[in-house]
């Protein structure tokens, strides 16, 4: 479930202007242009729960340095983006080792100024707000949407305070490689000056037993409020219906890590989660976030019902706050601290970033 | 009979050449009255004798030498004068008996009382037997260890023509008279002193043999009733016991000759005009019907003992059986007639002893369900429609058939349970691939197989390697001959280990034995393998009221709260020329012999830590816990029957549940895979665990679904009239093993039978060698009977050839280079004598390339006119999919509506080897995404089904 693009989905969440850092490296009179962009980041969890199944080692401190270097650019109509993540597979199952990956490779053409079509290695539709809501980083509840997916067509648009995106994904795949089938999704969300509120929805075709993956359906929802200037909240919850196969039988084994397996016996296991969350800006460099979380896997309540097989320690359920701090010195620039109580998954996670 | 009591002088009966001798010694008098008045009397017909050391009176089966208060031989050390009669008494024997013997101016010799000797005082109570004993060898006997004499007393008869009667080493009847008239002038039997130590016998009674034991109305049909009669006098049992019913009521062999561990004597059971069918075979479990047919059973059954006690193998009464075991067989189900002996009754055990005292032959025994050998097996089947395909299912236990031992692969699962040496090895596999061979079958579901791997040494292999050699002729032309190579059997392996080959590594689930299968790929091709996990349970062990772990006799802990069975394997096969799939399913499930933790409900322990030998099974009787007599774990074989029956709904098509369920036809587990026509409250056990995965709960649940399957032995039972069994517990039969099948094989079914080699047998007949005595070869044949301890059961289900399942191509495997393709002409064509039937194909698979030059289609003549069969037999069809199709000419045109075409697979055969069969995706929501994916991004998610928790 923890995926590597949680991390950069919500920087770009929070930093919506941060390609205003990028470099140019042309830009034309009739507009068309390129630059250069991305980020380095060092940092990562403090005291992570290796029960929690999140990290690929039990260790005191897990290493989850990051950077991404990217160009972009348009001719009129069309625009395209090459992005290329170094990152280290810190995840259950991960290697541990850094790794070079194409993250974005697509091309869009924008049908008018409120509507474009991409077609690429991209993020798909749902992708872009199902986090919409939490004001925090890199702890929080995990929506288990499909994150970037290649053979993508997505289509988004704007009319006055709406905006809705849709995406299909031929034949996705999870970030471990394994499929998913097809994949679609979609958004739609009111933006105001008060309110913002994002419904969205995603399913998966299944991968007809290649994959532990069968037939899934998500439901997220969105929301964020602005008390004030200073203050906001936010809301996010999914529930989740996955199809996971509970039979499989190798077919070649022949490379040991990455074994063929026909899979069967599909049972639907559903998950949910939810959190509310706020931000409280107190200068333009400091500000302050905290969240309370709520999720709940199914198979969690399995595995608890099981013989022989430890319970989890926080039961078929489990919630957890985080406190955050963030300064930047510079638009272009943060340091982060987010602590955590509660049933969470690590004590704390620190980072500082840099985007140009 | 009149009672004539002669008191005569001893004198004049003494021969004048009489010597000092214990030959001379008989006993004279028996009194078993109330209390402790038991006595002995001794007359002395010799000369004055002193008894030695090794003189001593005895009684009961343990042979307890009575002693004297100082608890020493009693009789050691006393004289007898020449004609004097001594009588010797329990120390703890009333006065009046005492001044009854002084009265008669006899010696009375005290033996010690209980206190003083334990049972080494004159306690013997109306079962034993009394001996006078010299040294090892048994000079004068009356009465048997079995209940005859009590508060009787007996006096010694003459002989013939009033002669001085010899001693005699067992005992027989008519040498005693219970009738003597006491002081008051009446006959009695009981505490009757009045003749003790009088040396005097009774009158000569001639010997009118024994009297015919014969059940009248006023029995009201209790053959305990008519037995009761009996107790005492010599009788004989008749071809026909009840007169007033019609037919014969012979006695019926109930349990053959064996072992009897409730009295650890060697010896059998008969029950009157039928083998004891256990109670739930017929009738719901727990059911008045089978409460009544129990009682029955009790009613019925008669214990046949030996005088002497049995050695091993040997039957005193019938001496033919151990001297020519093959031709002098006893089966369950024999009549038995013209047993000559006395009955008496065996209050702890609640059954009627009948001790044979004459010498049988084989004229004594019927078999009313003789042996069947391999020939007439198939001759008693029913075949198959002409030109149809005939498919055999059948189940046989191999009796724990390890190889381990004997150079066999390592059990990574358990210990040797088979054969103890290499030669029983030897003889246990022998019986078992002739039984195997016998059966004849296609697909041969196993039990009790070493869990040792799928590897060259593992005991599966060996097994179908030794089969395999009967079937040695390869001659197309021949393959008709039941030696021909298509008869060869392959057997089903699983990749447990999951490394995609077939090995010594591998097994199925964790016991030391498992179930397997044998299949012939000549008739079916395998499909699909799935190991159906059975249920394991896990509970907290048993405890005593201060929460004390409670242990056995043997200082195990007695129910561990962990109990587990043995996985069933179900594999799905194609039968051959046809697009039909057959799943059978291999079962074994749970015994009925050990608990589990439902059993020990509401039995109270008290404080007690650790229970004595077979106080268990007393405490299970106590508290009712088998009052159904399903025996232990009834509700664990429940959770079994669910979890088979689910996982079977996940396969399409027919299925066929073969094996030992360990469950009679009418037990809870079978309901469930049935019907439960009676709606009774069928429950599963609790805390069971398929895998990890919690199956029923802490509470275990009420079962309300049942299954549907059919019973196929049971349905063509009833056509014919009969009743089978496949297993022998105690003195009761009933079938443990059963062949299942769904209702859509009903009409496909042509026959079903037990085969009835094994429960019928004695044990004496296996593989083992040991408890045998001196007659282990004698007994021992290369032969079906007794290859195992349950009886095989077969199926024959007829198939024509080309039929289909909805969308399945017709599976053609090559033999010979060629294939076969059934071509129904249909009756609408017309079809004529002379008529040129036609075949063409065309590839339906785009990755094989297949030179259809190459492929000779065939121009047949008809041979007969209408609707028929014909087999068209094409050379050089590549392995692939196929358009068959097939039409009739007559001069040179097609004729009308003879057209039909079929898709047709074409492949080889299996091969011997086993093989990993990856299963096809189950369609469960790994995929087809559709209408409902659509609907779900609507908001119609809910409609989703959610199949976990």
């Amino acid at each position: 479930m923890f995926k590597k693009t949680a991390l950069c989905i919500a920087l770009s969440a929070l930093f919506v202007g941060v390609n205003t850092q990028a470099a140019t490296i042309y830009e034309k009179d009739n507009g068309d242009s390129l630059k250069l962009y991305g980020e380095v980041g060092v940092g990562g969890h403090i005291s992570p729960n290796y029960e929690y199944a999140e990290f690929f080692q039990d260790k005191s401190y897990v290493d989850d340095s990051f950077a991404t270097m990217g160009i972009k650019g348009n001719y009129q109509a069309v625009y395209y983006r090459l992005e290329l993540d170094y990152e280290r597979e810190n995840w259950k199952y991960g290697s541990g080792d850094m790794v070079l990956s194409i993250d974005k490779m697509f091309i869009g053409y924008h049908l008018t100024d409120n509507h474009a079509i991409e077609f690429g290695l991209t993020d798909t539709a749902l992708d872009d707000y199902d986090k919409y809501g939490d004001f925090t980083f890199d702890t929080t509840v995990e929506t288990g949407e499909a994150g970037d997916q290649a053979n993508t067509l997505k289509y988004e648009g704007n009319l006055s305070n709406f905006k809705a995106g849709v995406s299909y994904s031929y034949e996705g795949e999870s970030s471990s490689g394994a499929a998913y089938g097809d994949v679609i999704n979609g958004y739609f969300g009111l933006f105001t000056d008060y309110v913002d509120v994002i419904a969205g929805a995603e399913t998966r075709t299944g991968s007809d037993g290649e994959s532990k993956y069968g037939e899934q359906v998500l439901f997220a929802f969105g929301a964020r409020a602005y008390i004030t200037e200073s203050i906001a909240i936010g809301f996010n919850a999914y529930v989740e219906d996955e199809d996971i196969a509970q039979e499989s039988t190798p077919v070649d084994i022949t490379d040991p890590l990455n074994p063929i397996k026909t899979y069967n016996d599909y049972q639907t296991l559903r998950n949910k989660g939810g959190l509310v969350s706020a931000r409280y800006k107190l200068t333009e460099k400091w500000e302050f976030t905290g969240s309370y979380n709520f999720e709940e896997y199914e198979a969690w309540a399995i595995q608890n019902a099981q013989y022989g097989k430890a319970d989890f320690s926080w039961g078929d359920e489990r919630t957890w706050g985080t406190v955050g701090v963030n300064f930047k010195p510079s638009s272009s620039v943060i340091f982060a601290v987010e602590g955590n109580f509660g049933e969470a998954a690590q004590d704390a996670y620190a980072y500082a970033r840099v985007y140009f | 009979m009149n009672k004539k009591i002669l008191a005569l002088a001893i004198g004049s009966v003494l021969s004048a050449g009489a010597y000092a001798d214990i030959n001379n010694i008989l006993i004279t008098e028996y009194v078993e009255g109330t209390a402790n008045n038991k006595a002995i009397e001794l007359t002395n017909y010799g000369a004055e004798y002193t008894f030695t050391a090794t003189d001593t009176l005895q009684y009961s089966s343990y042979d307890n030498v009575i002693q004297n208060a100082a608890k020493e031989n009693v009789l050691e050390g006393v004289t007898i004068g020449a004609g004097e009669t001594i009588v010797i008494a329990n120390g703890g024997a009333e006065a009046e008996l005492l001044a009854a013997v002084t009265a008669n101016s006899a010696r009375v010799i005290l033996s010690g009382t209980y206190d003083e000797a334990k049972y080494n005082s004159m306690n013997f109570n109306g079962d034993d037997h009394v001996a006078l004993v010299d040294g090892s060898t048994t000079l004068d006997v009356i009465g048997t260890d079995s209940d005859w004499g009590a508060n009787k007393t007996f006096i010694r008869r003459f002989a013939d023509g009033d002669v001085t009667p010899a001693q005699s080493s067992s005992h027989v009847f008519n040498n005693w008279n219970e009738q003597i008239r006491d002081v008051a002038g009446t006959d009695t039997s009981e505490n009757n002193f009045t003749d003790l130590g009088l040396a005097t016998l009774a009158a000569y009674a001639a010997d009118t043999g024994p009297q015919v034991v014969q059940m009248l109305p006023e029995d009201g049909g209790s053959f305990k009733a008519t037995l009761a009669r009996y107790v005492g006098q010599p009788v004989s049992l008749p071809l026909d016991i009840n007169p007033d019913e019609d037919g014969d009521q012979s006695m019926r062999v109930a349990r053959t000759f064996s072992f009897d561990y409730s009295n650890f004597r060697n010896n059998m059971v008969l029950s009157y005009k039928r083998p004891n069918m256990q109670p739930n075979q017929e009738n719901v479990a727990g059911s008045s019907a089978a409460v009544a047919a129990n009682a029955q059973n009790k009613d019925y059954s008669l214990l046949i003992e030996s005088e002497t006690k049995a050695a091993d193998g040997d039957i005193p009464y019938y001496p033919d059986f151990s001297a020519d075991p093959a031709n002098n067989y006893i089966r369950i189900d024999d009549s038995v007639t013209g047993l000559e002996g006395v009955i008496s009754y065996n209050s702890y055990n609640d059954i009627y002893t009948f001790t044979v005292s004459n010498t049988l032959t084989s004229a004594n025994f019927t078999h009313n369900t003789p042996r069947q050998d391999r020939y007439a097996l198939k001759k008693a089947l029913a075949e198959v429609a002409s030109g149809d395909i005939e498919v055999k299912v059948a189940t046989q236990n191999v009796l724990n058939y390890f190889n381990s031992p004997f150079g066999g692969a390592q059990n990574n699962n358990g210990d040797n349970r088979g054969a103890t040496s290499f030669s029983e090895y030897e003889k246990q596999k022998a019986k078992i691939v002739a039984a195997i061979q016998g059966l004849d079958a296609d697909i041969v579901g196993l039990m009790e197989i070493e869990n040792n791997g799928f590897g060259e040494t593992s005991a599966i292999t060996e097994l179908v390697n030794e089969i395999n050699l009967a079937y040695d002729e390869v001659k197309l032309s021949k393959e008709s001959k039941d030696n021909s190579s298509s008869n060869r059997y392959a057997f089903i392996g699983f990749d447990s280990n999951g490394d995609t080959i077939i090995d010594a590594d591998d097994s199925i689930g964790g016991d030391a034995i498992a179930s397997g299968m044998l299949y012939r790929p000549a008739k079916v091709t395998l499909d699909a393998v799935k190991i159906i996990p059975m249920p394991s349970q896990h509970d907290d062990p048993v405890v005593n009221d201060n929460g004390v772990v409670v242990k056995n006799y043997t200082n195990a802990v007695l129910e561990s709260g962990d109990n587990y069975m043995r996985d069933s394997l179900a594999a799905t096969f194609i039968v051959n020329q046809t697009g039909k799939k057959l799943t059978v399913a291999v079962n074994h499930f749970k015994s009925k012999g050990s608990t589990c933790v439902e059993d020990w409900d509401g039995v109270e322990f008290g404080d007690t830590t650790k229970l004595s030998f077979n106080k268990d099974k007393a405490l299970l009787d106590e508290f009712g816990s088998n009052d159904d007599l399903q025996g232990n774990c009834e509700n664990f074989r429940v959770a079994a029957a669910v979890q088979l029956g689910e996982e079977l709904n996940k396969i399409s098509g027919d299925k066929v549940i073969v094996g030992d369920m360990n469950s009679y036809a009418q037990e809870d587990p079978m309901l469930v895979l049935t019907e439960n026509p009676t709606a009774k409250e069928l429950k599963a056990a609790r805390k069971t665990f398929i895998g990890k995965e919690p199956q029923f709960g802490e509470n275990g649940q009420v079962i309300t679904k049942t299954y549907g399957y059919l019973n196929a032995v049971g349905m063509k039972d009833a056509e014919h009239g009969k009743t089978s069994w496949s297993y022998s517990y105690e003195d009761e039969i009933g079938s443990l093993d059963h062949v299942l099948i769904t209702p859509s094989l009903k009409d496909r079914l042509v026959d079903a039978a037990d085969w009835h080699i094994n429960a019928a047998e004695s044990p004496l007949y296996d593989y083992n060698e040991d408890r045998k005595g001196d007659f282990a070869d004698a007994f021992y044949a290369d032969d079906v009977f007794r290859s195992s301890d349950h009886d095989s059961a077969i199926m024959v289900l007829g198939y024509t050839p080309g039929e289909t399942d909805s969308g399945q191509p017709v599976h053609l495997t090559k033999a010979g280079g060629f294939i076969n393709v059934p071509y129904t002409i249909p009756a609408e064509a017309g079809a004529l004598t002379g008529d040129i039937a036609e075949i063409t194909l065309s590839n339906l698979d785009g990755n094989v390339y297949v030179d259809m030059s190459k492929v000779t289609s065939p121009k047949v003549a008809l041979t007969a006119d209408g609707e028929q069969v014909l087999g068209l037999e094409l050379i050089g069809a590549k392995s692939s999919l196929y358009t068959a199709t097939m039409t009739l000419k007559r001069d040179g045109e097609i004729v009308p509506n003879s057209t039909v075409s079929m898709t047709v697979k074409v492949a080889g055969a299996d091969s011997l080897e086993p093989k990993v069969v990856v299963p096809e995706y189950d369609n469960t929501g790994g995929g087809s995404f559709g209408m409902f994916g659509i609907m779900s991004l609507l908001g119609f998610g809910f409609l989703r089904r959610r199949k976990a928790k």
